[in-house]
């Protein structure tokens, strides 16, 4: 199977728990552990699958249905096919919508929504490119205003102004301005321990390899 | 890896096996465990998975992977290996299922059967933002240049019924001056589903003979926008609002010929060009998870004035004044009333209002038309679906003449009501086969007849991306209302469509093939002599028309282009209206074909568009001539372009402009009523009121997310 096409490089993933815990918290780190190694595409089907098991067992806790979730977002946006690329965002949304249920306006959830908005655009710009910005641009705004300090969801909207203004061959150092706050906050937040054991700490390498992308 | 730390523990039952389908081919990403437990694995790449469960005693293992059912097996945990051979079967259902295709094109749906994209309808050269002009460049239309509307497989105008969420619309096209096109009534901005049916479609649309044109309007709006359009023919403002669970458009336009008919010469003395002001409100609410509630409002009025010469009759230069008044209301509520059930009600209430004065005579036509409907959907299990509804369609028509000098006035008038249920089952039998079987009883109060009619289609995929559909159906149409307005008794028109269709869909590229064969029955005759008289009305006609429908489109040869080629033979003859005998009728034509070409720039963020149209020649019937409509127009060729340009994000400026090489197209002939001096009846050809449509418009968007403008609504 082919190597993935964009690395998310998601070894930054942190859990500030130790092992030899509760059943639950175990499983959690053995998904977060085969999340940070995750390297093939059949890996992420396997991280996804991992924390379906979890989400099957724990209909309380939002967690395991957002990192399947996730690891089905990364699945699709390494992949060619428009086809499978659907598939894959549609399976995505079924287990965001299930953590949503359990956490509403959580900031994080909001930010994987116009992730997956985001990528829904890149199967087919034209047709798609004004109904789903807009889609994503109102899931990461609200996102935004429930956690302004969040930097995942300032490097998302940062690569959906990106991408917009591409489209329009208009000017992209708005865009880069904010992938260059976003990394500013992630470090910020780094070496903060969350209350969260699980809370999602992905994308300061995605935010720093963008940065290359912009040009400086 | 997966089975990290885990193997320290003692009382392991180690459970292991590979995952396959049916045929025994791998199937890698399954999702293994224990029910109820963390405890499982995935199957890799060769369908192989293993893992180990500190649990003990009886447990149920499940596999599940998407597209495919569930599988189970009660195994016994009791530290001994445990091996299975897991076997997935294919879930047969609508999504992996085969997408029943005969006879409709659909656009903008999303659905695997798509063949135009929602854009399709608004970026075609030539078509100017028309929804029928548009459908027009598909397969099993006929063009008739200077009617403007849908003519399907050798159906008349009128046999095409317009849908918009579900409800049933009266009147869909604007009003225009004779041999003048029109244009349909509904903006093609407001839709985000359209479904085109050419024949053979479902039990839950009546009233139409030929085609269904199914119109679904777009959902709740995601954010507040204000556009401007400042278009040669008009302008137009609109805004946006948008709550958490509802959203709010109005719309305003205005618009005036007057300009451009005084810099562009036009072949048809106009005193007062068209003018009309048209107003949209549309409000969306989301009840609850699944409830959608949709209101929308038309309102419309038109004004022209004109010198017009009928030819036909020996009144010479008529100046007449056309009014016309429109209400269009719409209500749609649709909602999951449990996993089991979905519902959908409808109610739609138009009233259009003319006003024709011609000199000093006067013709005021009233069209009031109401209907309620109420659909539910059941969902027995993932093979069987079942749509049962009822609806009611309410008419009243009413035409009265006046004459100024004589004092004759007359008025004619009919009220009908039909009342309709229908049923209609799909089931899938594999995948690969699904069937719809369909039936839909009516009951007119006017003929005051039952009436039955069956619906059959059927898909089946025989190949990875090639299909072939089949459907039958029994159709029918009130009768028009200016004959019925004279004959109440007459019944409704009939037709019979069978439909053979076969398609591939690959790689952004569709062909399509599909043969059809048409009986027309109880179609209205009556006796030209004595046009008043209810009992020389008749629903005596009949008629055939078959053919054969091709249409290619390729999206992925050449970078950024996009284009489709559509070809429709047609062979019809009917004997209804005034026609001594069976004929070809006017409005058809036996070739067709149409090339669309639309191709984006990126270094000038320009989408230019062509559109090539040919029609063979039309009948007509010169009374100087032997035999009945024996004669043919010269092919009808169009060659249009347009060239939409993002000047910012936006800011777009569109110009389109048809006829290209100036073809002086020819749609028919008029002949006197009467012979003149030498014993000859003198004749007009009907042709384009101006060779040239030239429309350039300038269009703005002002929201919060700078990026957005009115691209997609070009």
């Amino acid at each position: 199977m082919k190597k993935l096409v964009i690395l998310f490089a998601i070894a930054l993933i942190n859990y500030n728990v130790k092992a030899g815990n509760d059943p639950y918290t175990e499983a959690m780190i053995q998904g977060m552990t085969m999340l940070a190694s995750a390297q093939e595409l059949e890996d992420y089907q396997a991280v996804a699958n991992q924390f379906e098991r979890i989400a099957n067992t724990e209909t309380e806790k939002w967690h395991p249905s957002y990192y399947a979730s996730f690891a089905m977002i990364i699945l699709a946006a390494n992949q060619q096919d428009p086809a499978e690329i659907d598939k894959n965002l549609e399976i995505a949304q079924g287990f965001l919508d299930k953590a949503n249920q359990l956490s509403e306006n959580n900031a994080e959830i909001l930010a994987l929504q116009g992730f997956i908005h985001m990528l829904a655009i890149g199967v087919d710009p034209g047709t798609r490119g004004q109904e789903y910005s807009g889609l994503s641009a109102a899931a990461l705004q609200k996102a935004q205003a429930l956690d302004p300090d969040n930097p995942r969801v300032m490097h998302l909207l940062a690569r959906l102004t990106y991408g917009t203004s591409m489209f329009f061959g208009a000017d992209t150092s708005s865009a880069c301005n904010m992938n260059d706050i976003a990394v500013q906050k992630f470090e910020a937040v780094e070496g903060i321990d969350s209350e969260d054991p699980f809370a999602p700490s992905w994308g300061k390498e995605m935010a720093l390899g963008f940065q290359n992308e912009c040009g400086n | 890896m997966l089975l990290l730390g885990v193997k320290l523990l003692t009382a392991q039952t180690l459970i292991r096996g590979r995952v396959t389908d049916k045929t025994g081919v791998a199937i890698p990403g399954a999702n293994i465990y224990l029910d109820g437990t963390y405890d499982g694995s995935s199957s890799n790449l060769e369908g192989s998975f293993e893992f180990f469960s500190g649990k003990s005693g009886p447990a149920l293992i499940k596999a599940t992977f998407v597209g495919y059912n569930d599988f189970t097996r009660e195994v016994e945990l009791a530290g001994e290996d445990i091996e299975l051979d897991v076997v997935l079967t294919e879930a047969v259902n609508r999504m992996q299922g085969v997408v029943i295709t005969a006879g409709s094109f659909d656009a903008g749906s999303g659905s695997k059967s798509e063949v135009l994209r929602a854009l399709d309808i608004v970026t075609t050269a030539g078509v100017t933002a028309d929804i029928a002009g548009a459908l027009n460049t598909l397969p099993g239309t006929q063009t008739v240049g200077e009617e403007g509307r849908l003519f399907v497989r050798g159906g008349d105008g009128y046999e095409t019924t317009t849908f918009i969420d579900g409800a049933y619309v009266l009147d869909s096209y604007d009003q225009s001056a004779p041999n003048v096109p029109t244009r349909s009534r509904f903006s093609p901005f407001m839709f985000s589903g359209t479904s085109f049916s050419t024949g053979g479609y479902s039990a839950e649309y009546g009233q139409g003979l030929s085609s269904a044109l199914i119109l679904n309007t777009k959902d709740k709006a995601i954010q507040n926008r204000t556009d401007f359009s400042f278009i040669t023919v008009g302008l137009e403002a609109a805004h946006t609002q948008v709550w958490e669970n509802s959203s709010l458009t109005g719309k305003l336009g205005y618009f005036n010929l007057d300009p451009y008919y005084s810099l562009i010469k036009q072949d048809f003395d106009w005193l007062n060009p068209p003018t009309s002001l048209d107003g949209n409100l549309a409000w969306r609410q989301n009840i609850g998870n699944d409830g959608m509630l949709k209101a929308y409002g038309k309102f419309n009025v038109a004004d022209m004035k004109f010198n017009y010469d009928s030819f036909t009759l020996p009144t010479g230069l008529v100046e007449t004044r056309m009014q016309n008044a429109y209400t269009h209301l719409n209500t749609s509520y649709s909602d999951a009333l449990s996993p089991k059930w979905l519902i959908r009600t409808g109610a739609s209430y138009t009233v259009s209002n003319e006003r024709i004065q011609l000199d000093q005579n006067q013709v005021k036509e009233k069209n009031l038309g109401l209907h309620l409907k109420a659909v539910g959907g059941y969902v027995h299990n993932d093979r069987l679906f079942i749509n049962l509804g009822g609806e009611l369609i309410s008419r009243e028509h009413s035409q009265e003449y006046k004459e100024y000098q004589t004092g004759f006035a007359n008025i004619f008038k009919f009220e009908e009501n039909i009342f309709s249920s229908f049923t209609e089952v799909e089931y899938y039998f594999t995948n690969k086969l699904t069937a719809r079987l369909g039936q839909r009883l009516e009951y007119n109060s006017l003929s005051r007849q039952f009436s039955f009619d069956p619906r059959f289609s059927l898909a089946l995929q025989t190949g990875n991306d090639s299909q072939l559909g089949l459907a039958y159906g029994r159709f029918r149409q009130s009768s028009p209302k200016e004959f019925l307005r004279v004959a109440k008794q007459l019944s409704p028109e009939q037709a019979t469509h069978y439909i053979l269709n076969y398609q591939v869909m690959k790689n952004q590229r569709t062909f399509r093939i599909e043969g059809y064969w048409k009986e027309y029955e109880a179609l209205v005759t009556f006796d030209p002599k004595s046009p008043h008289s209810p009992e020389s009305y008749m629903n005596h006609g009949q008629g055939y028309a078959r053919g054969i429908d091709l249409f290619f489109r390729d999206a992925k040869t050449l970078r950024n282009v996009d284009y489709w080629l559509s070809y429709s033979f047609l062979d019809t003859e009917r004997e209804y209206r005034d026609y001594p005998h069976r004929a070809a009728p006017t409005f058809s034509s036996r070739h067709n074909f149409s090339a669309v070409y639309k191709q984006f720039i990126d270094a000038i963020r320009t989408q230019i568009g062509l559109t090539y149209s040919f029609a063979s020649g039309r009948p007509y019937n010169n009374p100087n001539n032997d035999g009945f409509n024996n004669e043919r127009t010269p092919a009808y060729h169009d060659l249009s372009t347009n060239v939409s340009w993002l000047v910012k994000s936006n800011i777009i400026v569109y110009a389109s402009l048809t006829n290209l090489l100036k073809r002086d197209n020819i749609f028919g002939y008029e002949y006197r009523n009467e012979p003149n001096e030498e014993g000859n009846y003198e004749g007009r050809a009907i042709t384009q009121p101006a060779p040239r449509f030239l429309l350039v418009g300038l269009f703005i968007t002002l929201s919060k997310n700078k990026t957005t403008n009115q691209l997609p609504n070009l």
